[in-house]
């Protein structure tokens, strides 16, 4: 089996670490495409033992499942590049925010009668092999196409299937809760070396003190309040604590939180169903690529003042500004 | 090498728990005492195959590292009755917030010469052998016995040696950690299921979540801060997210939080030093076997009054009670 990754980012670079780690594939068995061989996670990947290309359509036909990890404003060129080439083997994985199956089904059903495609939401602690996945199916996916997929991302952290629509609920949980954790962490760093603790040491607290409660809290039946009250002796340090935060409405803001990331989520699922994308929105590179896509005529590509309309092939009228 | 535990309750079973999972040292060898054989945490203990006995004297006899595992203002009451039955050979590690080593040690200087004290800050995750620990050594206790505590508190977690001056500072910190930390999975869950997430899977994902993530800062060199911005993709939707808790001063309520946990743990350590106790505080079985001691008196304790009881002062027997 071979894995291939539509783009060398963030996410291709903890998904690949994570793999290797779990000993799950050979690094030799992933390919990666980028057209920006810039990128710091570019030469990791190489050093890493994974074959690197600028060309999408070689990444898919060394591929049995592909990734699709690009940014969600990407996804619909990325579509029409690759889209002649998919074959029957193939298992299309988007993990592009806010990008819905149905819309990804719909540009690959142009070139292919039934692309088998699956949604998934991960994080970024996928490379320390402790993300958290999930995925939906598409319509033409099948049983053993869910069995590899789940095997694969198991094998970094927790998964499980869920319907698609909860999967912009978890972006604002699970997607987004690394950067609210890291937040958190830097706070109480700064808290500890307000009472005395060098920075070091603060940081590493902070953070152990963080894993051994999540940890507890995986392993243990009981409510995290239940869990809460355990630590709480009557008139102590840690029970005066939880009062201040509580004063602040600490527990409001994570669920602001939580809330914002998803509806935005929501918004830019909306955004990109809407099938506009503003010029600014893609990169110099993306587009030029884009125009030298055999069959698409500069004129063809209407560049409106808001934006570039990709998904509807009208009549090739200039007016470009 | 044997180990002792004086109480048994939540912080006894963690640590036995902890311990037993690393294997570092086997259950039998294992003594642990409690006047309170009733407590949740007694049987458990039990099943692990711990001797359990009523008798602190007998958990010093048995054991070479003996952990002080009660409630700080119950310390005193300790030292008074073990003093007498600790060995050159005996470990004293004081897992009591507040209570500092020379306050130990000018107790236990009645019975012993040079009596081995240590003081230790831990925190639950012991129990998944995830906890932080730190420990500051005391005047009489040798390198080899830094070590051997380092050893057993490391197969549990994470475990440094710290100067004693800062141990208020991590009961703040990784002391009171978790409780913020399951305030906050509480939270990230319910956010979860008004976003439509069922409540089992929220939970999941949470705690999966801040778990994965501070296993990466853990692994990693780089600062928190970095490791936020690679997570905050341009105009997307975790940026937003970041950007409501900060408003809402996300950061400031744990500094606050540290902070207060921190005050409250000196606050509590200059009161034990005080050397007065409300009665009220303390439980009735130590109470009752305090008053069968010899030489231990009580002055206005009965009438009311909040003067509470001196311990470390032995005066005259003036008993004044009037009711």
């Amino acid at each position: 089996m071979s894995v291939g990754f539509i783009g060398a980012g963030q996410l291709t670079h903890a998904l690949v670490r994570g793999f290797s780690a779990a000993g799950v594939i050979a690094t030799h068995r992933i390919t990666a495409s980028s057209p920006d061989t810039d990128l710091p996670t570019v030469l990791a990947l190489r050093k890493l033992g994974v074959n690197f290309t600028t060309s999408n359509k070689e990444t898919v036909s060394k591929t049995d499942v592909l990734f699709l990890a690009v940014k969600p404003h990407i996804i619909p060129f990325v579509l029409d590049e690759i889209g002649p080439d998919i074959e029957d083997r193939h298992l299309i994985v988007s993990c592009a925010a806010g990008v819905t199956i149905g819309s990804i089904e719909k540009k690959l059903q142009l070139y292919r009668a039934f692309p088998k495609v699956m949604r998934c939401m991960t994080n970024t602690p996928v490379v320390v092999r402790e993300g958290a996945t999930v995925y939906a199916t598409g319509t033409h996916a099948k049983v053993e196409d869910g069995q590899l997929l789940e095997l694969l991302m198991a094998s970094v952290g927790y998964c499980t299937e869920v319907e698609e629509d909860l999967i912009d609920a978890v972006t604002g949980l699970s997607g987004s809760g690394p950067a609210y954790a890291f937040t958190a962490v830097d706070a109480l760093a700064d808290g500890g070396v307000k009472m005395g603790l060098p920075r070091r040491l603060a940081v590493r607290l902070g953070a152990q003190a963080l894993l051994g409660a999540a940890k507890m809290l995986l392993d243990s039946d009981q409510h995290p309040g239940q869990l809460k009250d355990n630590v709480c002796s009557p008139g102590g340090a840690t029970i005066h604590a939880l009062h201040v935060m509580e004063s602040g409405g600490f527990r409001s803001l994570l669920i602001n939180a939580v809330e914002a990331s998803c509806v935005r989520t929501r918004e830019l699922q909306f955004l990109a169903d809407q099938e506009k994308i503003s010029s600014a929105a893609i990169k110099k590179t993306t587009l030029d690529q884009v125009l030298q896509q055999p069959g698409l005529i500069p004129e063809g590509v209407e560049v409106k003042s808001h934006g570039i309309s990709m998904f509807h092939n009208s009549k090739p009228r200039t007016r470009k500004k």
